[in-house]
């Protein structure tokens, strides 16, 4: 799976991308909008809120998301809305200044863990694997951080890994 | 040589166009508070060099607890603000009203007086008086 890492905001305090799979024409993080604007506006307008404030003013604090959600130390973890917590949006976080979104989806009240979600588990499942295809390129030395550490690059103008 | 950053292009569509325009600014700024809440008490948190765990002991609540507070989500009440600020002796709630404030100006007076030295029908040269005036003429015409 060719996954292409893709920035779509950038501020003083964090950067947050998403990924195309396979030359989709949308990105994971679009098609967790699309799929979930007609329910869910005022929900996906308080995490839009949230990933600005953090992109601008407070950087992407481990305490604003659910950590562990994928297997220990993979960095993925979870953003949800306030306050009714009806979203959850799975993405890897690397310190507080970067963030991969991921796609994820409803997260009924009924529903303790996420593997009682087909929908919530297999989005997760995709999340874990970014992370890993990440990690390894940073361990290829393809990707690395730029100098002030801010940010990820690669000598290509394109981001493109191997998951 | 210098290094130059090579900055990621930030990538466009509609999709995240319309997503990223903010319409509600009062609740963009609602959610931009609590969050700037949460950060102001999680470093006061790390100043004092207390984890989730021990906060959370001397707040006598339980570690879940303080880790919704922490979220950048949580809906506080006034109590438990004020019992917040005093564990980590910061200041959340200002709620002393601002002090009229008076304000004291010192002014520095110059009085310059014109007058003709009205003299004594007899003069006495030797009066301490006479001397006075004659002293306060010449300061006048600069003789010192």
């Amino acid at each position: 799976m060719q996954v292409e890492i893709v920035k779509i905001l950038s501020g003083l305090c964090a950067n947050f991308y998403t990924v195309k799979i396979d030359g989709d024409s949308l990105t994971l993080f679009e098609k967790f909008i699309s799929e979930n604007k007609s329910k869910y506006n005022n929900e996906l307008n308080n995490i839009r809120d949230r990933l600005k404030v953090m992109s601008d003013r407070t950087g992407a604090r481990e305490t604003f998301f659910k950590i562990n959600e994928g297997t220990p130390g993979d960095g993925v973890c979870a953003l949800y809305d306030d306050p009714e917590k009806k979203l959850r949006l799975y993405c890897v976080k690397y310190g507080t200044v970067v963030v991969i979104l991921g796609s994820g989806g409803e997260k009924p009240k009924n529903i303790k863990a996420l593997q009682e979600s087909k929908k919530l588990t297999k989005e997760n499942e995709l999340v874990k694997r970014i992370s890993k295809g990440v990690t390894n390129a940073f361990k290829e030395k393809y990707l690395r951080w730029s100098l002030d550490k801010t940010d990820i690059e690669c000598d290509d103008d394109e981001i493109i890994i191997e998951i | 040589m210098e290094a130059k950053k090579k900055e990621t292009k930030v990538y466009k569509s509609k999709i995240l166009n319309d997503f990223f325009t903010i319409n509600d600014t009062k609740a963009y700024k609602r959610t931009e508070k609590n969050m700037l809440l949460a950060l102001r008490i999680l470093k006061a948190m790390q100043t004092k060099k207390l984890n989730r765990i021990k906060f959370a002991e001397e707040m006598g609540v339980h570690p879940s607890v303080v880790t919704k507070w922490l979220s950048g989500t949580h809906h506080f009440t006034t109590e438990t603000l004020f019992d917040i600020e005093e564990k980590l002796n910061i200041c959340i709630i200002n709620v002393v009203e601002p002090q009229q404030i008076e304000t004291i100006v010192a002014y520095q007076i110059q009085v310059t007086q014109k007058c003709q030295p009205v003299l004594p029908q007899t003069m006495n040269y030797f009066n301490s008086d006479f001397k006075n005036i004659l002293y306060q003429q010449n300061y006048q015409y600069g003789k010192r």
